[in-house]
């Protein structure tokens, strides 16, 4: 096992490396500060009135499906509690699909 | 002392070495698909348009920087680096020029599956950051999409692991040679290997699971409003994933560098991480091309018939992956 120094060597420097490389990007804006569409729309922006309930369903169901994986993790071995996990997880994904075809 | 900075040379050394080998395989991809769809590709940068990724990289960089007004600014740089963050550290971890990888601990194989399980989240959260219509509707596509594809690929990985009894990787490898009832397990772990491949090209967004970045329909959805070195970085970012997932799919279903070597008294020092590296590239340069193939060969799906088929098909087929390796093992 990695002592926690190594760790946090690990995290930082490649995010530092990629941060330096960012940087190194152009970043000069127009001087009004508003922007055109990068896809050519001249259209005022604003953020559509676009809230689909399923996004929350979804938004769940990746942190459940991340909390399962990081218990599967800490479990390192099948035990009731990663197979409990891994049963509401496919219930929970499989009920978008049965909602989706009842309409 | 030393030791650290050792170490945190190799680090850097490491990331610059995955950011080449990112430009590498869009390199390949590109050719291949040009050719297959006859036309030429890459050819003006560099022997065979080798060093056009990196001359399209560098132009974006170097590209002022549009997005529309009411942007989260501070956020989408903050996804931009940390999307290529959460894909630069698997490689760590793959068995490349060993058995081990540069980094390898009991459970490493679960930490890969985490963190790609995490990277989806950067493609979902980052176009909800623009207020424009495109990225959102793209964003609930990849969202869908990601619901569909989570669990059969989960399984398919679940199902090396269980055939390795192991959550090491450097262990994982060995899981397709292992003999049952006469039967290496690898031949038994081709429907996983079926459906992690196809899983791969929807998390990677590949034709003809593209339906998030459908040009023709939704401008390029949650790509539409990215410009300047955002773009470069999100693209850099999808270059380095393809890498990767053909990287991790070498590493769980098709042995890793493990292949035939020829070593030379003496010289095993370098010979042997010579042809390891020669072996899990060579592997990992096939995958990718049937990643192409396919690419090339089909047409996008709708998002319904995407879901479809993951719901439909690929979820019963990994089901039926970890049933048939339960009962192979209990004959």
């Amino acid at each position: 096992m990695m002592d926690p120094l190594s760790v946090i060597l690990l995290v930082i420097i490649p995010f530092i490396l990629l941060t330096i490389l960012y940087s190194l990007g152009k970043v000069a804006r127009r001087e009004t500060g508003r922007e055109p569409f990068a896809s050519g729309h001249a259209f005022p922006s604003t953020y559509i009135p676009y809230k689909p309930r399923w996004l929350y369903y979804i938004a769940l169901f990746i942190l459940w499906d991340i909390i399962v994986i990081f218990i599967l993790f800490m479990a390192s071995e099948m035990s009731l509690y990663v197979i409990t996990s891994l049963l509401i997880l496919i219930a929970t994904m499989l009920a978008y699909p049965i909602r989706i075809s009842k309409g | 002392m030393l030791e650290k900075v050792i170490f945190s040379l190799k680090i850097i050394a490491w990331t610059i070495v995955v950011i080449f080998l990112a430009f590498l395989v869009e390199w390949f991809y590109r050719k291949v698909l040009a050719h297959m769809q006859h036309r030429v590709g890459p050819k003006l940068a560099g022997k065979l348009g080798i060093l056009q990724p990196i001359a399209d990289f560098i132009k974006l960089m170097r590209k002022r920087q549009i997005s529309p007004a009411g942007t989260d600014e501070f956020f989408v740089d903050f996804t931009a680096i940390f999307g290529l963050w959460l894909m630069i550290i698997p490689t760590m971890f793959l068995p490349i020029f060993g058995l081990e990888g540069f980094i390898s601990f009991e459970g490493d194989a679960v930490l890969i599956i985490m963190l790609l399980a995490i990277s989806s989240l950067v493609y979902i959260v980052t176009p909800y950051l623009f207020p424009s219509p495109y990225p959102t509707i793209g964003a609930g596509r990849r969202a869908e999409l990601y619901l569909s594809y989570e669990i059969p690929m989960f399984l398919a990985f679940a199902s090396a692991i269980f055939a390795a009894g192991s959550l090491r990787i450097s262990e994982i490898i060995f899981a397709p040679t292992i003999i049952r009832n006469d039967i290496p397990t690898g031949i038994l772990l081709v429907p996983a290997l079926i459906v992690a491949i196809l899983s791969s090209m929807s998390r990677l967004k590949k034709v003809p699971f593209d339906a998030p970045v459908a040009e023709t329909e939704i401008a390029g959805g949650w790509e539409a409003e990215l410009s300047g070195r955002r773009l470069a970085f999100f693209n850099l970012l999808t270059d380095v994933k393809l890498f990767v997932m053909g990287a991790i799919i070498t590493t769980f279903f098709l042995g890793g560098p493990l292949g035939p070597m020829i070593l030379i008294s003496g010289l095993e020092w370098i010979l042997a991480p010579v042809w390891y590296g020669f072996w899990f590239f060579l592997k990992t340069v096939v995958v990718i091309f049937i990643i192409t193939a396919v690419s090339a060969a089909t047409a996008r799906f709708r998002i319904d018939q995407v879901l479809k088929i993951f719901w439909d098909r690929l979820l019963y087929l990994s089901v039926f992956q970890v049933i048939l390796l339960i009962l192979w093992w209990s004959l």
